[in-house]
């Protein structure tokens, strides 16, 4: 069940009524059935992955705060990266394997071919080891064990974050579990809202530029220059619209319950250099590479430059990694842990810097674009097929791929958003009129119905998320 | 590791932090304090009625009133768009799609059966059955075919929808070739050169593959057949299956009974394809006027998709000529007073290309670019319709293909009699 489907507000229409009139001491198992229900829509299968990944580490938790023994929990954190490998990464360290052991003359044949270890992925499974593994260290470090594995499996499972996050903390959630809240009209209101803004970013915006940006790094499509920059600028907007749009609807969800998730997105595409965009990108994975990849790795030693670059480094590179099996993702989050350690942007932006504001937006968007090429290609070769394209303006400024209006609606659309995304960068206020206006009633119930006529008419059936296959 | 302890939580719980608070300590304890839903249920039934959501949900039952007053209008706009406005009268005699891609499983029956070796479909874009300035009694080009071919011992039926891709040609022929019953004696297909810009099967098409068994089979058979020596259009092929499973599951899943149960119940949701095609009409004219782009401006090839279409043209021909099915091309005719979107050197290329194809293939082939003279053509938007001729073009294009491939027709017929 995708979160922009009809059936999706049914679902969260009839589990709001439930939790409405239950007792308040039935809401968290009420709200988990409910989970695992969302999960199984998916794959009932991985009900019991998921079950069975909750429990070992509800339990492991429970002895980790009675005894803080660091043999148990890197056995904690073992058991949930090797699902993880297991799951995700298996045919691709096999089908490397292979390759490897060719150079020195090894028949691959000898083995079972790299495609017999791929296996199914389960949905949500990088989302949920983190959170595993967070909740692992986070009880080793100090804080409360959940008590019972009822709250441990809601913390996990609670389907607005289940397949693609946030990801969320135990200590963030576990008050919120605990003492379930009341629905409420502002909280409801607030979260449709929300989910509204989500949808429109998917419906409307991602999807519109999908075909265009799974035209351009199609397998065996030949794009020029013009089909490769604007394949690559659309893909930025597709993703961001795609996930952000996700999160949204996910934080509008748990906040019509009466959740509040920490947010996932803050304008990305007005950050001034890697650092920010960093803190404003992807937020709740960032943070978490940082406190528990980062940290633990560039304070292993005295402080050092050159060590906690590479550790930057690595941890960029884990990040992308995470993102999927393949090299190109590797080779992305190490192209934005050098860019991390080179052009972190303005320590204080307020403070006389060497290079003006725009300067600094202007590059960070290229490189961040530049690292969607990267992402969204297929393999290596591919992306630097498209790379040689970009360098050497390959067919002048005549697409081969997209027609023009697809480079027009691409632009429009791009126009739009950077040009918002600068104004927040530029601090521009909205001027007086326009928030009085928007402050009317009629002025927001207008641009609502707007938005969900839009989204009705436009509505391609409901792709799926991007950040799924993550 | 105390170290990996956050320095800044995430709002807590009911904190008051966080742009989305929206909800008052006062209002929070009320509701906390309040034991029966029934009671939290009244306050919410009250706070709506008082607020935006209120003006939120009139509006949008408004627009609801209005889509019901309009759907009639809405629904000639879209058949004006896809100028099945324009199509000949039905005298009795199916002798086409005449949901032009949109229903064509409708139509499939309605197909002469094959298996009297004497079938002959024909497959081509909007001049085919669209008649400029169409009078009462106008006949288009299949419904004519159909007369001619039939003295001749032929049966003729069209597969013809707005802007056709030579992909959306091959899965039709692909699909005829699924049963016996619509396996096809002759297929004529008439080229036109800018449609060599686009791909994809729209989403009628996508929808007929899914229902129709054996034919995603087939189609996935013939891209791995010519994976090397068409690799472009084979991907393509690929893709396209790929997007139609997806699809498929959405469609036949709980969702897409949902999606049903709701348009019945909401008409914009019932109305959302008309509606999308007539938004997306507005925002073409909208295109039109701010690049004061007119029917005439140069539309140059997109060299990619110009080599995928030309592939796809040769598996055509390769999986029509393994199965025995006779192939006969013909370049459309062209407007001679009306200012074309080509680039002349190549649509000198195109054409030169389509005869070295059919000579090297031993196919049929016809150059029927001026055959339909001035007079016979109509006019469109701002200036002579360079696409779409009257019912005399289309008599005249009939008569074209009859007596330029009669030894083609008659051979088929003989065929059967021997």
């Amino acid at each position: 069940m995708s979160f922009a489907s009809y059936s999706y507000l049914i679902f969260l229409a009839l589990t709001l009524s439930l939790y409405s009139i239950v007792k308040p001491s039935m809401r968290r198992p009420l709200l988990l059935i409910f989970s695992y229900g969302f999960y199984a829509t998916w794959n009932s299968v991985f009900c019991i992955l998921l079950g069975a990944s909750s429990i070992v580490n509800w339990g492991l938790g429970r002895v980790l705060q009675n005894r803080k023994n660091v043999f148990v929990l890197w056995g904690g954190i073992l058991v949930n990266l090797l699902a993880l490998a297991y799951f995700k990464y298996l045919a691709f360290l096999t089908a490397n394997f292979l390759s490897f052991i060719g150079i020195f003359g090894f028949e691959s044949s000898l083995f079972l071919s790299a495609s017999k270890w791929s296996v199914m992925l389960p949905l949500g499974i990088s989302f949920f080891t983190f959170e595993g593994i967070s909740y692992l260290v986070d009880v080793y470090a100090g804080d409360d064990a959940a008590n019972s594995p009822v709250d441990y499996a809601l913390y996990v499972a609670f389907w607005p974050h289940l397949l693609a996050g946030p990801i969320l903390r135990f200590t963030d959630m576990s008050g919120q579990i605990l003492r379930p809240a009341d629905i409420s009209f502002e909280g409801i209101s607030a979260g449709w809202k929300r989910i509204l803004i989500g949808l429109f970013k998917k419906v409307i915006l991602a999807d519109t530029v999908a075909p265009f940006v799974e035209s351009v790094f199609a397998n065996g499509a030949s794009p020029n220059f013009v089909d490769v920059v604007a394949g690559t600028i659309a893909f930025g907007l597709q993703i961001y619209f795609d996930f952000s749009g996700y999160s949204d609807i996910a934080i509008g969800s748990s906040r019509a319950f009466g959740f509040r998730f920490p947010e996932n997105f803050n304008w990305p595409y007005a950050a001034l250099g890697m650092q920010q965009f960093w803190s404003k990108w992807h937020m709740t994975l960032s943070q978490w590479i940082k406190d528990y990849v980062f940290g633990p790795l560039a304070f292993a030693k005295p402080k050092s430059y050159l060590w906690i670059g590479v550790s930057l480094l690595v941890s960029m590179a884990l990040c992308g990694l995470w993102h999927g099996a393949n090299w190109t993702y590797l080779a992305w989050g190490a192209w934005h842990g050098a860019f991390l350690i080179v052009f972190r942007g303005p320590k204080d932006r307020h403070k006389e810097s060497t290079m003006p504001s725009i300067f600094y937006w202007i590059a960070t968007v290229l490189v961040v674009n530049s690292g969607w090429l990267i992402f969204r290609s297929d393999s290596l070769s591919h992306a630097f097929d498209f790379s040689m394209a970009v360098l050497t303006i390959k067919g002048g400024l005549r697409p081969a791929i997209l027609r023009e209006n697809a480079v027009a609606v691409i632009s429009a659309i791009a126009v739009a958003t950077y040009s918002v995304n600068f104004l927040k960068m530029a601090n521009w206020k909205t001027p007086a009129w326009f928030s009085t206006f928007m402050n009317q009633p009629v002025a927001r119930a207008l641009v609502y119905v707007a938005a969900t006529c839009a989204m009705i008419i436009f509505d391609r059936e409901a792709a799926s998320f991007v950040y799924f296959q993550f | 590791m105390q170290s990996l302890k956050k320095q800044e939580k995430v709002p807590q719980a009911h904190s008051d932090s966080g742009r989305l608070t929206l909800v008052t300590p006062e209002e929070t304890n009320n509701l906390r304090t309040s034991t029966s839903a029934i009671s939290a249920f009244r306050r919410i039934l009250s706070r709506i009625s008082s607020s935006a959501i209120c003006l939120y949900l009139s509006l949008f039952v408004a627009i609801n009133l209005l889509v019901v007053r309009y759907e009639h209008e809405i629904s000639q706009e879209r058949a004006h768009n896809l100028m099945t406005d324009t199509l000949s009268e039905s005298n009795g005699t199916t002798t086409f799609d005449r949901s032009v891609g949109e229903a064509t499983q409708e139509y499939w029956g309605l197909i002469p059966d094959g298996r009297s070796g004497r079938l002959a479909i024909l497959l081509g874009m909007s001049q085919t059955y669209s008649i400029n300035d169409r009078q009462n009694g106008d006949l288009a080009l299949p419904d004519l075919l159909h007369e001619n071919l039939g003295k001749i011992g032929v049966e003729s039926f069209g597969l013809l929808a707005p802007n056709l891709a030579n992909e959306e040609a091959l899965f039709l022929f692909l699909a005829t070739l699924t049963n016996p019953k619509t396996k096809p004696k002759a297929l004529i297909f008439g080229a036109c050169f800018d449609k060599f810009r686009n791909v994809d099967l729209r989403p009628g098409y996508q929808r007929f593959m899914s229902s129709l068994p054996g034919t995603s089979a087939l189609w996935s058979e013939v891209s791995a057949r010519y994976r090397t020596s068409h690799p472009e259009a084979t991907s393509k092929m690929v893709r396209t299956l790929q997007e139609i499973q997806t699809a498929t599951i959405e469609d036949e899943g709980f969702e897409g009974r949902v999606r049903d149960a709701v348009s019945r119940v909401i008409p914009i949701v019932r109305a959302r394809k008309q509606l999308q095609g007539d938004a997306l009409n507005k925002l073409y004219e909208l295109r039109n006027r701010v690049f004061r782009i007119k029917t005439s401006s140069k539309r140059p090839m997109l060299a990619s998709r110009y080599l995928m279409n030309k592939q796809f043209v040769e598996i055509l021909i390769a999986e029509a000529q393994r199965n025995g099915v006779k192939l006969i091309f013909y370049v459309n005719p062209l407007n001679p007073q009306g200012e074309n979107p080509y680039v002349a050197e190549e649509y000198e290329e195109f054409k030169q290309w389509m005869a070295n194809v059919a000579s090297s293939s031993g196919i049929s082939f016809a150059n029927f670019e001026s055959i339909v003279p001035a007079a016979d053509w109509g006019m469109w938007l701002d200036g002579p319709d360079f696409k779409h001729f009257k019912a005399a073009g289309h008599r005249i294009l009939s008569e074209a293909i009859t007596k330029r491939f009669e030894d083609d027709f008659r051979e088929i017929a003989e065929g059967v009699q021997k």
